[in-house]
């Protein structure tokens, strides 16, 4: 392997990493920030701060992995770049959870997809949250330095037959398609960006801001969970920290304390809450673990004539928001439509069916198309999202109950990626549901369709997007923090990271997590440091 | 082995008799003191007892000719799934695997006469079928857990590539 390495090239330079799982942590540490987290809300805070001159502490409970280590097969990405080995579950198992865990955190495992916040969303939030201050134009600029920063533009490769599929069937039912942004430098349209980019070219922030900050001197806890913060009054006084075993999954050793002017909280929209919940963080309005949301995802396969080869190929290039846009907002649930990538694990677990039907469905690996279906949760009354609560080992988890809307979803979903699918060309569709079969026309996909009972467990969930657990809000009883990321209740805390929205997004969220905190970061950097800064050209 | 095929408005359709005997199972291994019914077991030896009966139930005709080493393999390789797993989720699944292994789990709650070690796999994946689409929620888990970790074990291995059309990830 000769490509280079900027991990391996960085840890020859200096970069202050510390693996706790190698080497104890030391007895206390100082610094001026403590950020919590190295996905793309910690990545971007961790650059912009470092370049104004203040003292970073980086804490991350996952792995720093990097291009050599991206084998590109899933037995090795699951266990070692996710959380829970991409296993993780809400509390009754029926929705299935991909959260990255690892330096980069879910970006660097993401599939790419890049879209600015939704202008209705931002409605909604300015109208039913009182902020103002979240408004596609004042928005704009920050977006824009993000897409800058990070690559984020048109991708001019054509799609491959997966997403193609999706194009073509849109097209022939006379529904709007169009092509995703993607956040990548000379990408070599492989289609391997859930186990690691093996070349560098996604611009995760496992090699664009993390980098960055480490070469401003910043330093780096790797293996390390962050416990609990520590407050006198109203303030944070610092994190209290602990090493992972080697295999990641158990805290050893003893506690050590990041004592810090500022803390950022930037675990993601499970850990951040859970964090705060088992600090007893002040939260009067009892907000914290609340309105989780997870754009819960739905599933619909297709047999080809031909090769699709899902697994070739960028993911994820061609999307159709048509169904978000049919009813209003806070009507019945709307829902994006992607086409994933197909990976044997992947595919194999989330196909039905066991024994030789499962057997002759995976023999059709080669032909199968896939479609996604993303809930647009958080909008409607009766989509209020899910809890995140602690285990008794103080980990956390997500109850997240699949309420009447969504199951109405759920079905209106299906047929439409049916149809699509049978637009495209399909010889069968079967949506993921315990009791579908291969349905050979548009007609009996319908029938089939309309007769599953959509349950938990028996309809197959997946999600890619946690967000909400601490919304932010104009007013103190609708959000933990106000709109600039601060805590309502603490004054040396943020957040920065997806749990900050108070909706869903209705979009694959990195991009808005980039550009709402790169704002956020950008105003924190000017409060801690009174500097002026951007993010790196 | 085909599992039950349900095509339109049909109901989940239940086993009332076996629904029956599972809740009284459950209910009596409650009644014990749950974990209480699991003392002195062995539950690395419960988990390789029933997965080297539900490998084959999970992955049907395709599993190579040389089934026992590709089953022995395949369980080893869940094995290693489960070791990375959150401690919370490997509790989980070692009380299922020790519920499954004990006597009265195997034949109140999966249905399933004979030992494991004996069970051929149409009895196995009659318990499956079952467990896919029972009215407790709890026994449909149990059945996706291991659906997920066996057919996750087994398409993770270079051997599984080749007759699904597969070339592996490439060389960079």
């Amino acid at each position: 392997m000769s490509l280079p390495d900027p991990i391996v090239a960085g840890l020859a330079r200096g970069w202050k990493v510390l693996d706790a799982a190698g080497s104890p942590l030391p007895a206390r540490i100082d610094c001026d920030v403590a950020i919590v987290g190295t996905g793309a809300g910690g990545g971007i805070t961790a650059e912009l701060l470092a370049r104004a001159g203040l003292a970073v502490v980086l804490i991350e409970e996952g792995p720093l992995a990097s291009s050599r280590d991206f084998t590109l097969r899933e037995a090795d990405a699951y266990p070692r770049l996710y959380q829970e080995s991409a296993a993780r579950k809400t509390r009754d198992k029926a929705i299935t959870i991909l959260q990255g865990r690892c330096v980069g955190g879910s970006t660097t495992v993401n599939w790419t997809s890049s879209f600015r916040t939704p202008e209705p969303t931002l409605e909604f939030w300015r109208q039913r949250f009182g902020l103002a201050t979240m408004d596609p134009q004042a928005l704009a600029p920050w977006f824009a330095q993000a897409e800058r920063r990070l690559g984020i533009q048109p991708w001019l490769t054509p799609p491959n037959e997966n997403n193609d599929l999706l194009r073509r069937g849109a097209l022939a039912l006379g529904i709007p398609a169009a092509a995703i942004l993607r956040n990548v430098r000379g990408c070599w349209n492989l289609g391997y960006c859930g186990m690691g980019c093996p070349t560098n070219a996604k611009q995760s922030m496992l090699v664009t801001t993390i980098p960055s900050a480490l070469d401003a001197g910043a330093r780096m806890l790797v293996r390390t969970r962050a416990l609990r913060l520590a407050f006198e009054g109203t303030r944070a006084t610092g994190v209290e920290v602990v090493g992972m075993s080697p295999d990641g999954l158990r805290p050893t050793g003893p506690t050590t304390s990041v004592r810090a002017r500022h803390v950022v909280l930037a675990g993601g929209a499970i850990g951040t809450p859970a964090l705060l919940m088992r600090s007893d963080a002040p939260d009067p309005y009892g907000l914290a673990g609340k309105r989780t949301f997870l754009h819960p995802t739905v599933v619909s396969a297709a047999s080809f004539v031909q090769r699709v080869e899902g697994w070739a190929g960028a993911p994820q290039t061609i999307y159709t928001d048509h169904f978000l846009g049919v009813d209003p907002i806070d009507g019945p649930i709307g829902y994006k439509i992607e086409a994933p990538p197909l990976h044997p694990v992947l595919t194999a677990t989330t196909l039905a069916g066991f024994g030789d039907a499962h057997a002759a469905a995976m023999r059709d690996f080669a032909h199968t198309h896939v479609q996604i279906a993303l809930l647009r949760d958080g909008f409607h009354a009766d989509s209020p999202g899910g809890t995140v609560a602690l285990r008794d080992d103080g980990t956390p988890e997500l109850d997240y109950p699949l309420t009447a809307p969504l199951r109405d979803a759920v079905r209106r979903a299906w047929r439409s990626m049916a149809e699509i699918q049978f637009a495209a060309g399909a010889r069968s569709v079967q949506p993921v549901h315990e009791q579908a079969r291969p349905y050979d026309s548009w007609k009996a996909a319908q029938a089939g369709i309309d007769a599953l009972p959509v349950e938990p467990l028996l309809a197959r969930i997946v999600s890619a997007h946690v967000m909400g657990g601490c919304p932010m809000a104009g007013d103190e009883r609708a959000g933990l923090v106000r709109a600039d990321g601060r805590h309502w209740h603490l004054d040396n805390v943020s957040v920065h990271d997806g749990s900050l929205f108070p909706t869903s997004i209705g979009a694959n969220p990195q991009l808005s997590i980039y550009g709402i905190v790169t704002r956020m970061a950008a105003g924190l950097a000017q409060q801690l440091s009174g500097r002026l800064v951007d993010l790196a050209a | 082995m085909d599992d039950i095929d349900f095509h339109g408005a049909a109901p989940v359709p239940d086993r009332r008799s076996f629904l029956k005997l599972g809740l009284a199972a459950g209910t009596a291994l409650a009644a014990g003191g749950g974990m209480l019914a699991f003392v002195g077991r062995d539950a690395e030896a419960d988990r390789g007892t029933v997965l080297a009966a539900v490998v084959p139930a999970v992955l049907g005709d395709a599993l190579p000719s040389t089934r026992a080493q590709a089953v022995a393999r395949t369980v080893h390789a869940v094995e290693t799934a489960i070791a990375g797993l959150a401690p919370a989720a490997q509790a989980e699944l070692a009380q299922l695997f020790m519920l499954l292994a004990s006597a009265p789990g195997r034949t109140l709650l999966a249905g399933v006469g004979s030992p494991w070690a004996q069970a051929s796999t149409d009895e196995v994946g009659a318990f499956l079928a079952r467990w896919r689409h029972h009215r407790l929620a709890m026994l449909r888990s149990g059945y996706q857990a291991l659906h997920d970790l066996v057919a996750g074990a087994w398409y993770a291995m270079p051997e599984a590539w080749g007759p699904i059309g597969y070339p592996g990830p490439p060389r960079v």
